[in-house]
């Protein structure tokens, strides 16, 4: 029953990214689209992952479909490779280091920033625990 | 009609990926599962995108099957992870792989798509 709901998810995430490709005009330097996709999902994976343990009350079937289902199939990483690559091919080598740096630096900080906001809760004060 | 082949894409490949990480990723050790569709989605896709394959097919196949056998966030968490679990080397070598890897598969399908 698991897989089912992951599937329901994926589909859901996949339409979600496909939607926020148009984002990117074929003159965009950057592919912001996926860059813009694969840095809020990172947040919120993180976010998820760490608010469910304790502040979240679903069923884990329905968690994973949203965790591994929506979010993880709304993020990619096949089109982030070949975007790269074609950065380079076109001649924009510099171009395409800096996206590789902005997503993989960017997704690290918001994974781990999403972690610690859904541990501590969005209001935190020094010395409250939310 | 494409978002129908998208979201019939994104199904199977969030289906795959689960599968591949029950099989294969435990907690606090190398995720392999996650590698594994994340390397074999990018070479895929490489071998889709210089075969010029579009429309519906690109559709089920591109956006749909590989955008969601592969996952970012995921690969982001695990690193985050594994670094506050003080496996920082297992960490790295993760990560090394997963990027090198992913760039030389991407490539190695797209010169096959070309053949």
């Amino acid at each position: 029953m698991g897989y089912f709901y992951v599937g329901i998810g994926g589909a859901a995430g996949s339409l979600l990214r496909y939607l926020l490709s148009f984002l990117q005009t074929p003159d965009s330097l950057l592919p912001y689209g996926t860059l813009i996709v694969n840095l809020s999902g990172s947040f919120f994976l993180g976010y998820l992952t760490s608010r469910y343990k304790d502040k979240i009350k679903i069923p884990e079937y329905l968690y994973t479909a949203f965790t591994t289902g929506l979010i993880g199939s709304y993020t990619t990483f096949s089109t982030f490779c070949l975007e790269v690559i074609k950065l380079i091919e076109s001649g924009h080598a510099v171009l395409s280091f800096l996206y590789l740096l902005i997503s993989v630096a960017g997704g690290i900080v918001l994974a781990w920033y999403g972690l610690f906001v859904g541990r501590t809760g969005w209001k935190r004060r020094e010395g409250v625990q939310g | 009609m494409k978002l129908v082949f998208i979201a019939a894409g994104g199904f199977l490949g969030a289906i795959l990926r689960l599968y591949l990480s029950r099989m294969l990723n435990r907690v606090e050790r190398f995720p392999r599962g996650t590698l594994i569709a994340n390397l074999l989605g990018s070479f895929i896709l490489g071998i889709l995108a210089s075969k010029a394959v579009n429309g519906n097919m690109y559709a089920l196949a591109g956006i749909g099957f590989t955008g969601a056998l592969t996952t970012f966030s995921t690969f982001m968490l695990e690193l985050v992870q594994l670094d506050s679990a003080r496996k920082r080397r297992t960490s790295i070598g993760y990560f090394a792989v997963s990027i090198t890897g992913g760039m030389i598969l991407v490539f190695t399908g797209i010169l096959i798509g070309r053949m």
